[in-house]
């Protein structure tokens, strides 16, 4: 291609187009390095890469798992061992409580727009950085229980250059005018490149054996579980995102909070979190397995 | 780009990713107008296209360091403030009473003698097109980019990027001649 085409109409549309957007301005260029280096920070639209759909499956997992926590921790597991002389019938391992309401799940989709984001630097001894940034989205979705004004306030660790990791964390609302919903978003983690990685001490067997260590790039985040509060208290939402697909970010494959699309579940049974040894020994305890 | 001129690029982007901003400045210099200016035919509204670039310099800055190969700096950067253009489009979409001012710029109508086509039912057909056929045309003819750039700026081979360029310049021809 030359710089100015020959044939007519080629040469007819370019100089529609240059006119329309006018000639060159001043440039402040000091002013935008400045501004650009130290204020705000458009969103981090983390890519999730290769590991996306394995957050997908992790939604079902997480799901299966918040139907099963909710049935261990309702039922008998939850209580005091059961009576000498109480029928053995009447406590099932991970029996359901009569009085809970049946289990209702709902499917949405929809967006988290980010309408302002921003990072503020904060320098740590050793030479790496933590990072925290407010960041407001509007959430739009195909369920009005998750629509509304998003904040998401993110902490962030960046380490080493070759090679580097990068981690994020971030507390994620959801909030309207009915309730809110709150979580943990991440951790979201991206690591690289493979040159940096040593190889491993047991190299593949072969031309059939797939490559081991890192690639080029790895990057990786799970579904987020938030629980709901005001006129969502008792009910769990999980939401898996995915970046929009032009973004250079997506390109780029690395993982973390940012605009783009969502799939969610919605139950109507609470996330117990983490469980602790003892609910563990508890109901060992109970179904005549203590250790 | 002579090797001598890739080094001296080199050299500014590894001192801008070493946080130095006066090379970052420098790289705003020499490519913020080109950004602007394709934004601003992508959007067709000037202060839509100012918010883009303010924030693709923001993603920049910080992004840099990920350039492997400094002579795809320009189609990079134009690429990734014509993402950022496409984002906020799809917002002002989305959120119509927050929607900016039109683009004020206008074009003077008039047949062109030699294709017999009124310029400003060419802008208006180049309005219709989607932001990223907008995108192609103002990095071809604003920007100047050659067919490597623009195949580095959308991901396509140099030939297809020809071939792209060369189907929506043949759909334009095509709706004119029916107007």
């Amino acid at each position: 291609m030359n710089d100015m085409p020959d044939e007519p109409f080629e040469r007819q549309v370019a100089d529609v187009t240059r006119r329309t957007v006018g000639p060159p301005r001043h440039v402040d260029a000091l002013a935008i390095a400045h501004g650009a280096a130290t204020t705000e920070r458009r969103g981090r639209r983390w890519f999730y890469g290769a590991m996306q759909f394995v957050a997908g499956g992790a939604v079902v997992a997480v799901f299966a798992a918040i139907v099963l926590w909710s049935g261990v921790l309702t039922g008998d597991g939850d209580q005091d061992p059961a009576p000498v002389g109480s029928s053995p019938s009447a406590a099932p391992s991970a029996s359901v409580d009569p009085t809970m309401p049946p289990e209702e799940l709902t499917y949405a989709s929809g967006r988290f727009d980010a309408m302002f984001e921003s990072t503020l630097f904060q320098d740590t001894p050793g030479g790496s950085a933590d990072l925290a940034g407010p960041s407001w989205f509007e959430v739009t979705s195909t369920d009005p229980r998750l629509e509304g004004e998003a904040t998401y306030l993110e902490h962030i660790a960046e380490w080493g250059s070759e090679p580097w990791l990068f981690l994020a964390e971030g507390q994620l609302e959801i909030r309207n005018d009915e309730g809110a919903w709150t979580g943990t978003a991440g951790p979201f983690l991206t690591m690289g490149p493979a040159s940096a990685w040593e190889a491993p001490a047991d190299p593949p067997q072969g031309p059939s054996d797939p490559p081991q260590g890192p690639s080029d790039q790895i990057a990786s985040a799970g579904p987020v579980i938030l629980e709901g509060s005001g006129a969502y208290t008792g009910y769990t939402a999980l939401i898996d995102r995915a970046p929009d697909e032009d973004s250079e970010e997506a390109q780029l494959g690395t993982a973390g909070f940012g605009s783009g699309t969502f799939e969610a579940l919605i139950v109507n049974r609470t996330w117990p979190g983490v469980p602790s040894e003892d609910v563990w020994l508890r109901e060992m305890r109970r179904t005549g397995q203590d250790p | 780009m002579s090797s001598a001129a890739e080094q001296d690029l080199a050299q500014v982007i590894a001192s801008a990713v070493a946080g130095d901003e006066l090379a970052f400045a420098r790289i705003v210099a020499a490519y913020h107008e080109d950004m602007r200016r394709v934004c601003v035919f992508v959007t067709r509204d000037e202060m839509l296209a100012d918010d883009a670039v303010q924030a693709a310099w923001a993603k920049v800055w910080h992004k840099l360091g990920s350039l492997k190969q400094p002579e795809r700096l320009r189609p990079w950067l134009v690429s990734v403030a014509v993402n950022q253009a496409k984002d906020l489009l799809r917002k002002r979409r989305r959120n119509p009473e927050v929607e900016l001012l039109a683009n004020a710029m206008s074009v003077s109508g008039g047949r062109d003698p030699a294709t017999g086509v009124d310029s400003l039912d060419l802008l208006a057909a180049m309005d219709r097109l989607d932001p990223d056929d907008r995108a192609l045309i103002a990095m071809r003819y604003v920007a100047g980019f050659d067919s490597n750039e623009l195949a580095a700026a959308v991901g396509l081979s140099a030939p297809g990027t020809r071939a792209r360029m060369a189907r929506i310049l043949g759909r334009l021809r095509e709706e004119l001649s029916h107007e």
